[in-house]
């Protein structure tokens, strides 16, 4: 099992060489890619008004080499994701590599418990095949948390 | 490139490709969803470069449940065997510094390919527009030399209007300079014309001035005009928008439901 943790921001005319440069070092035969992100809830279009207590919530969207159930509802149209993810997706489907994405619908700027607590599904999923530290360092989480808060001094 | 999305290889020759430029109010681009859509045509294969933002959803002309889950990408070919039509949708912005590499990479799979003819539909700033181009309708033409010579009549059949030369320097009369093509807000509409010019590539242009914000009412029209060239449907004496099939991905074009609570 490979996890690519992107802690940086990538320049969208870069998407596609960022990800054909991390597939390149990757064996595609038998290979399932699963790509965990979250946008604002204020992207998500939808029919009826989405009260405040809706989010937040997870959606997915698999390539066609993809064989598995995901564990969520499929991303509804006319939604769409773009970025990293988008350049995985369709990386992998067009070399017909089997990928999910578990795209995560986010109130709050920051990672929070809640936010956290969305993508349980996947990781329960995924614990198959990976064992994790149930407690992590608190110097890991504390990093985690900081680098989120630095965002904006514009309300303190 | 094109990459092929069936087991087989595409075949292309013979066909007519029609696709879309990014222009002003993505009136191309929901033309061609319209073509797609109505023509339920399937999907031969992605277009796949670095020269487009990336983007992914779930099938856009979904029309049940079981094909709803399907993944597309910024930009596909979808083909209508019987029609011997192939359709380029690009559902992305180009990336402005590689403008010109695109553009080399469609002339160099068109040609690749032996298409019989391109029709980019294209769109053009309506506020852009001339004294002369103010008046009359607001769609208009562009013919490479290559393919004159095989639709000359048609096109003088239907009286369509061809895109004016504007003066390089407008109003000021001793400039000795020729009258040039000028396509604002087209994207590479006016690039890709040039290019098949120089690459003797059969390619016609269609374009309508028209400006951004609700631009379906400009899509059916310039598929409507598409249509008159190319008999794409049956016509049968029918109210002219009313066959063609509008995708369901063209919903909440403007944004979410209203909060209730807002009244």
């Amino acid at each position: 099992v490979l996890i690519c943790h992107v802690t940086c921001y990538i320049a969208e005319d870069q998407l596609f060489q960022w990800t054909e440069k991390v597939f390149d070092c990757l064996q595609s035969r038998e290979l399932t890619v699963t790509v965990l992100s979250d946008r604002s809830v204020a992207d998500y279009k939808t029919a009826e008004y989405l009260s405040s207590s809706s989010a937040p919530f997870l959606r997915s969207l698999h390539s066609s080499a993809f064989s598995d159930q995901p564990v969520c509802q499929s991303l509804e149209q006319p939604n769409i994701i773009t970025g990293l993810p988008a350049a995985v997706l369709n990386h992998c489907q067009v070399n017909r590599i089997a990928a999910v994405v578990y795209h995560c619908y986010n109130d709050v700027s920051g990672p929070d418990s809640v936010t956290v607590e969305t993508y349980r599904p996947v990781l329960s999923k995924l614990g198959r095949s990976i064992q994790a530290d149930c407690s992590p360092s608190a110097d890991v989480l504390r990093r985690f948390v900081r680098s989120s808060e630095i965002q904006s001094n514009l309300y303190i | 490139m094109f990459i092929s999305s069936q087991s087989s290889p595409a075949a292309f020759k013979g066909f007519t490709l029609v696709m879309p430029a990014v222009a002003v109010g993505n009136v191309g681009q929901l033309a061609v969803d319209l073509l797609v859509s109505t023509l339920n045509m399937s999907r031969a294969g992605y277009f796949h470069t670095d020269c487009l933002i990336p983007m992914a959803g779930n099938n856009p002309y979904a029309s049940c449940k079981e094909d709803a889950e399907e993944l597309h990408t910024p930009a596909e070919v979808y083909t209508a065997a019987e029609l011997k039509l192939a359709v380029l949708q690009i559902r992305a912005p180009i990336i402005q510094t590689r403008s010109k590499k695109f553009r080399q990479q469609l002339v160099s799979w068109i040609k690749a390919s032996g298409f019989s003819r391109t029709v980019v539909l294209s769109s053009s700033h309506s506020y852009q527009r001339d004294d002369q181009q103010l008046q009359g309708t607001p769609l208009r033409y562009l013919i490479t030399p290559s393919l004159l010579t095989a639709s000359a009549d048609a096109l003088k059949e239907l009286g369509w209007r061809e895109m004016e030369r504007i003066p390089a320097f407008p109003g000021v009369k001793d400039a000795d300079v020729e009258p040039r093509l000028c396509i604002p807000g087209g994207g590479i509409t006016k690039g890709l014309y040039t290019d098949s010019c120089d690459e003797d590539l059969p390619l016609a242009v269609l374009l309508l001035f028209c400006s951004e914000g609700d631009n379906i009412p400009d899509a059916f029209a310039l598929v409507n005009h598409l249509n008159d060239w190319l008999h794409l449907l049956d016509s049968q004496n029918q109210e002219p928008n009313s066959k063609w099939k509008v995708p369901t991905s063209w919903s909440l074009l403007f944004g979410s439901g209203i909060p209730p609570a807002l009244f």
